[in-house]
């Protein structure tokens, strides 16, 4: 169980911030939302948060430690990312792409073995993707590609995982199953996920708390009902009136047309 | 930091390159000292007369001692090039080292007035006006320069033929052109070289004199030699450079000194200097091995390794220490100086006979 | 177990550490053996295959032959031939393993060992080593081989600072000041040989590359500069495929990028520097034999860079056998001969599409 934190941290790149004043806190256990336009600097936030870049000011901090100063295949072990849709070499396998996830906890002289395989086999199972397991990345979709570095993040077995957008692709019954999946582990394992996504609707349904990023702040951070209002939209993307509430669980949801008559 | 980091790795590159072209200027290049121009360029031939006596014909053996000053000289050079002087020619030109010995052999030394950068011997050819290069991959000679001293004779050698000849006949019509040959292996050709130079120069007679003197000292050897069988001729290699193995072969002066000096040149079934290795050396297993001094840089390299690398311990030459140092301008010059070479041959070849 | 079945899909599992049967290790090193003995036996001079076989039998510890054969042909054998043989199985196997490392690294597939200015720079020291009027030999370390890795090595050492930005090496600048100082230094050479008068063929042939000055001394000072960068580079396997994935996610499974980048570069221009110094530039071999060994066993390094160590010598010790034996006694220039090899596999690859190497 770790807890990721962000104290005072401006992110940005060449001297230009684009985040300013982050403050922001991952529990164990929550599933945490990262909304807001495009280009507002979610992917960096998880860039920052999985050492890619380096704050420009402040600290960012994985289980109380700061971030700078934890190894990287211990800090791999701590915190899995997945990212939007990278270049993947066609040269392996799906399979061995998965496998990929396994590095750190891999010594040098080390190689898979029986249990690293079965784990592989199984977060495919649990991904759906196990029918591409000998195919190459070329030949897949973006969808199956996706769900396929969600299992390689499952691989790698880490207390943490980052997602940046991992539902772009997906179809609407892959999008409802993955993000299951993440609620899941949040409650069974106590992992710590913290998910950038476009998706107001999906974002208000799964997630425990949301972030609203807008102008480089924190524009609003809260319960779903507390971000997601009539008010923050506007604000923040410029749209009217398209907040409504869900009839069944009354969290809300976000529907355009109502301005057209 | 990362300028200071920048700035060392443009300062090694600055010293790579500073110290690549100090390097380059050790390197025997081409001066160009300035043109000094002392002697006039016209010959001045006493008498008007027009020419009275026959246009000398060339027969490699025979010269006519000249007893008259001629006004015209024709001859034939070893390009058969009909050439024509009028009048002896007062300031000479060598474009290469071989011929400069023969020009100051023949007396001539006051009248040359370029050499080339290797021409070494004798010593007075070194304070002459240097007007370019001859090795067999650098025949720049400074055509400029050449205009400018505007001699009265030039000669020239086979390999200029192709570039430098022609342009020196477009742009010096006055000046006579001799071709002598530089590739020969046939002791006949130094001797027609040199009657045929001194034809040029009226020093028929020192010319004459030079050749039965080397005829003599040369025939004195060889009447031994050619007495001797094959068993007693030594087998010898020769060999010019050692990175790759390069060896004297057949159709060289080399190997004709070789002949004459009652050895047997291991290389002789190929011509020219061909490659060979290690492999190949052992097998035919040398009793004698002569190395190249004076080769490029490396001057004394190529006998280091003859003498020194392990891998020929079992070689005939080393094992009776028959291995010997050879002045490359010595042996490989068609000129005068053959005979001092068969001479010294000779004895290490057969000390017994030529002690 | 080798084939698991997952639902309509089957995934062969990778075989043990190096990622083959150990059988396929076995036949090539034996093959290496084979190739071994065999361009020891072929040479200018012409030894029964049986001698040679004895006499290098001979020398095996707890096997004694009596000598039916001379001295001579025994230090033909021994002191010329093998370890010219054994010289270019050795560079043969740091050029192939240098190749498939750059190319790993830079994931491009036109990587070879000579990207960042090592063949320039060797060739510069050794230019200078032949134009300079001292002739020089250090416990058998001649001037020349010295100067050529020295010139390596500050070659790559000028590309690296230059490149370098902050705490990273981007691949891309380094690639660009690598080419660009390659340049530079090439004319440099340029320059030198024409101005070089009578050592230009000794230079000359010097740059083309060659195994005919190969001796005992010189395998023996590059034997370790050669197995100790295979052992570094061939430790690094499983990282080399992870850094196939862009240098973001490698480094976000755990790979420590700019670290990897530089043991592996400095591992890789090692070997190389070490094998230019004495045998001077030869081509083609760094591309080659990695994407060769690619097409028959796939781009896992693990195995990849162990099978490029092994097919590189067989390739290097049969087309020097070819160079010098083909006009023999006169030897072909090395490079020739792997150019001539080199240009219809490229196209052969250009064709060959069916199973994606890169």
């Amino acid at each position: 169980m770790i807890e990721l934190e962000m104290q005072k941290v401006s992110l940005g790149y060449n001297h230009h911030p684009i985040l300013r004043d982050m403050n922001l806190k991952v529990s164990p256990g929550e599933l945490v939302g990262l909304i807001g336009p495009n280009g507002c600097g979610k992917s960096t936030l998880i860039k920052a948060f999985s050492h890619i870049i380096n704050p420009m000011s402040g600290r960012i901090l994985v289980d109380g430690r700061v971030i700078s100063v934890i190894p990287r295949r211990e800090l791999a072990r701590l915190v899995g990312v997945v990212p939007q849709i990278p270049l993947l070499p066609s040269t392996f396998s799906a399979f061995e792409i998965v496998l990929m996830g396994r590095n750190p906890h891999l010594g040098l002289f080390q190689s898979e073995g029986p249990r690293d395989w079965n784990l592989a086999l199984q977060a495919m199972q649990k991904t759906a993707t196990q029918s591409l397991a000998d195919r190459r990345v070329n030949e897949l979709s973006g969808g199956e590609i996706q769900c396929l570095l969600i299992a390689r993040a499952l691989v790698q077995e880490t207390k943490a995982i980052l997602l940046d957008e991992p539902t772009a692709n997906l179809d609407i019954g892959r999008q409802v199953e993955i993000l299951d999946l993440m609620k899941d582990l949040c409650r069974t394992q106590n992992l710590t996920v913290l998910a950038a996504l476009h998706d107001l609707n999906l974002a208000a349904q799964y997630c425990d708390r949301l972030v609203l990023i807008h102008d480089g702040r924190i524009h609003a951070e809260g319960k779903p009902s507390e971000v997601i209002t009539n008010k923050n939209i506007k604000q923040v993307y410029g749209a009217e009136n398209c907040v409504y509430t869900h009839p069944v669980n009354g969290l809300p949801i976000v529907l355009v047309g109502a301005a057209r008559k | 930091m990362k300028n200071v980091m920048k700035t060392i790795g443009a300062i090694i590159l600055l010293t790579t390159m500073i110290l690549s072209l100090l390097t380059s200027c050790t390197t025997p290049s081409e001066t160009t000292t300035p043109v000094e121009t002392t002697t006039p360029a016209e010959t001045t031939t006493p008498t008007t007369t027009p020419s009275t006596t026959p246009p000398a014909t060339t027969t490699p053996a025979t010269t006519t001692p000249a007893t008259t000053i001629p006004t015209t000289i024709e001859i034939t050079d070893q390009a058969d090039r009909e050439v024509t002087l009028e009048g002896i020619p007062e300031t000479i030109i060598s474009l290469s080292p071989s011929n400069t010995e023969i020009l100051f052999a023949l007396g001539l030394g006051d009248k040359v007035v370029g050499v080339t950068q290797y021409c070494n011997y004798p010593e007075e050819a070194l304070d002459k006006t240097k007007i370019g290069g001859f090795s067999p991959t650098d025949i720049d000679v400074s055509i400029e320069q050449l205009v400018a001293m505007d001699p009265d004779l030039i000669l020239a050698t086979e390999t200029h033929m192709t570039e430098v000849v022609p342009k020196l006949e477009q742009f010096m019509p006055e000046t006579a052109i001799i071709v002598i040959l530089t590739s020969t292996e046939s002791f006949d050709v130094v001797y027609e070289a040199i009657e045929l130079l001194g034809e040029a120069t009226d020093t028929g007679e020192r010319a004459a004199q030079i050749v039965s003197d080397m005829r003599d000292r040369i025939t004195a050897i060889t009447n031994i030699t050619n007495t001797l069988t094959e068993a007693e001729k030594p087998e010898v290699f020769y060999i010019v450079w050692h990175e790759p193995i390069f060896a004297i072969g057949g159709g060289t002066l080399g190997n004709t000194l070789i002949a004459a000096a009652g050895g047997i040149n291991v290389f002789q079934d190929t011509d020219g200097a061909p490659m060979t290795d290690l492999e190949t050396i052992i097998d035919r297993n040398p009793d004698v091995i002569l190395a190249s001094l004076g080769v490029g840089t490396g001057a004394d390299l190529s006998y280091q390794f003859v003498l020194t690398d392990e891998r020929l311990n079992g070689v005939n030459a080393r094992i009776n220490n028959q291995v010997y140092p050879v002045n490359t301008d010595l042996y490989g010059r068609p000129g005068p100086r053959l005979v001092e070479a068969l001479e010294e041959l000779a004895t290490l070849l057969h000390p017994e006979l030529f002690p | 177990m080798s084939i698991k079945q997952l639902g309509e899909a089957s995934v062969e599992l990778p075989k043990g550490i190096l990622r083959q049967r150990w059988y396929v290790y076995a036949i090539i090193v034996v093959l290496v053996l084979l190739v071994l003995v065999l361009a020891t036996s072929i040479g200018s001079v012409s030894v029964p295959f049986s001698t040679t076989f004895s006499i290098l039998a001979d020398k095996l510890p707890f096997v004694d032959i009596t000598p039916t054969w001379s001295v001579n042909i025994e230090t033909i054998i021994f002191d010329i031939r093998l370890p010219r043989v054994l010289m270019a199985g050795l560079v043969g196997a740091a050029l192939a393993i240098a190749g498939a490392t750059y190319q790993g690294l830079f994931r491009n597939p036109l990587a070879d060992p000579y990207l960042i200015g090592v063949a320039q720079g060797a060739s510069l020291g050794a230019v200078i080593g032949f134009l300079l009027p001292v002739s020089w030999n250090l416990a058998g370390f001649g001037l020349i081989p010295l100067l050529a890795f020295v010139g390596a090595l500050l070659a790559t050492t000028t590309v690296y600072l230059l490149a370098r930005v902050g705490k990273a090496l981007p691949v891309t600048t380094l690639i660009l000041a690598g080419v660009a100082l390659s340049a530079l230094l090439s004319s440099i050479v340029s320059y030198l040989v024409i101005s070089s008068g009578e050592s230009m063929k000794a230079i000359i042939f010097w740059l083309m590359g060659s195994f005919a000055l190969s001796d005992w001394s010189e395998v023996g000072i590059v034997l370790p500069y050669v197995a100790a960068g295979v052992v570094v580079i061939t430790l690094f396997g499983r990282m080399l495929n992870v850094m196939q994935l862009d240098e973001e996610q490698a480094q976000q499974l755990g790979v420590n990028v700019e670290r990897l980048k530089i043991i592996l570069l400095a591992a890789a221009t090692l070997i190389t520097a070490a094998s230019v110094a004495f045998v001077g530039t030869i081509g083609f071999v760094g591309i080659i034999i990695p994407h060769a060994v690619r097409l028959v066993w796939g781009s896992d390094h693990r195995s990849l860079l162990p099978l490029s160590v092994l097919i590189g010598a067989i390739f290097m010790i049969l087309t020097d056998l070819i160079a010098r034996t083909i006009l023999s006694p006169t030897e072909i220039p090395i490079g020739v001969i792997t150019a001539i090899c080199g240009a219809p596999f490229f196209l052969y690859l250009l064709r060959r599409r069916k199973k994606a190497i890169f």
